[in-house]
């Protein structure tokens, strides 16, 4: 059914223990996406394969199964792909029709209004984005607002195109349809689910 | 009836439509066997190989032995429609040896010791050096057993089977 053909690779394990593992990730989600902007580490990680974060490979295992195909974009990731589809059982998919899509490198975004935004009677099939950035810090600060954040909240972000923040906008013009983010670096997630309004600020001098 | 075992090879095909190789229908075989062993037979089956192979290092466990469901399908005397016939319960494990051998297991059942034991067997029985000689002592005369017990089963269930026929039709009165 999988395992077969791999000849002499060494695959990596999933969760150490699958079931609380991954429920305890999923609270840390919840945590992530109840509370926009919020930096949330997650833990216990998993062994990540090349080309993806810890918290990446986490949220798949978490996240995914045989019924959310997922759209996984980026150079080499053969070895992730097999990983995932291994572990998860979720089918691949084009971004246009994916429950989820994860891009490998958040300066190099394909276009974000393929992404799946749902219809009127079925709002919950907009697309989960999850976004690999270079880091939580950096010069440009973009202002948060909406449910989940009490008045508004910063959030700076390395290593994330201004293409994202284009579609973002457009993304809160559609509300309640529209796409879910999440930003990941390393071992740390921040939501930015289709509820939340940013404003961006330019650099300072 | 049919009876336990491989029967229907020519109906199993890999993924792409292909026949499967000589290697795949060697493996499905030892698989089936198996799947259908008991502990303690996995253990006797175990025992075998490392006396042939001697110590090996421990596997790493991809996928810890799980207990899921899964969709047992029937035709009505093994050529009719295909039916849903019911779920079972079924537990499967993968692990991966040192040197990259992968052993898998899918077995009907909450059997997870078994699982975990038969998907290792699986993996110590791809060896490249010893392989035949491994199934030759491990796994056929298991394999003949099962045979035995199947056919054991047949003979005593084949004469309570009943044949209905119709005398007179209702409709047709003398």
């Amino acid at each position: 059914m999988m395992a077969q053909g791999q000849g002499g690779l060494l695959m990596l394990e999933g969760f150490a223990d699958p079931v609380d593992d991954s429920q305890r990730i999923f609270r840390q989600i919840l945590q992530a996406v109840s509370r926009p902007g919020c930096v949330v580490t997650l833990d216990p990680l998993p062994p990540a394969p090349a080309g993806l974060n810890a918290a990446s490979i986490a949220l798949c295992l978490a996240l995914l199964d045989h019924d959310t195909s997922l759209c996984l974009d980026g150079p080499t990731l053969t070895i992730a792909r097999q990983h995932i589809a291994f572990h998860t059982g979720a089918p691949p998919a084009e971004m246009d029709e994916a429950a989820f899509t994860l891009i490998a490198d958040g300066n190099v975004l394909p276009d974000l209004s393929r992404l799946p935004h749902g219809d009127a009677e079925y709002p919950e099939r907009g697309a989960t984005l999850i976004l690999q950035v270079a880091g939580f810090d950096g010069p440009r600060r973009h202002v948060l607002r909406g449910p989940g954040v009490d008045g508004t909240t910063e959030l700076s972000v390395r290593g994330l195109g201004d293409g994202f923040w284009t579609a973002f906008a457009a993304n809160q013009h559609r509300f309640p349809l529209g796409f879910d983010t999440i930003l990941v670096h390393d071992n740390a997630i921040v939501a930015l689910p289709r509820s939340t309004f940013a404003v961006t600020h330019p650099v300072e001098a | 009836m049919r009876e336990a075992g491989i029967k229907d090879d020519e109906i199993v095909r890999c993924r792409d439509g292909s026949p499967l190789s000589p290697a795949q229908a060697a493996r499905r075989r030892w698989l089936a066997v198996l799947a259908r062993a008991s502990l303690a037979e996995l253990e006797a089956i175990r025992g075998a190989i490392e006396g042939v192979i001697g110590d090996h290092a421990p596997p790493r466990l991809l996928r810890q032995p799980e207990i899921g469901m899964t969709m047992l399908r029937g035709r009505m005397g093994g050529t009719g429609q295909v039916f849903n016939f019911s779920e079972i319960t079924m537990t499967r494990c993968t692990l991966q040896l040192a040197d990259g051998r992968l052993g898998c297991a899918y077995m009907s059942g909450r059997k997870k010791n078994e699982a975990r034991l038969a998907a290792l067997i699986d993996a110590l029985l791809q060896d490249p050096d010893h392989g035949e000689r491994l199934i030759a002592l491990a796994i056929d005369p298991l394999s003949a057993e099962q045979a035995a017990r199947a056919r054991q089963r047949v003979d005593k269930s084949a004469p309570t089977k009943v044949e209905f026929f119709t005398l007179v039709r209702g409709e047709n009165p003398a």
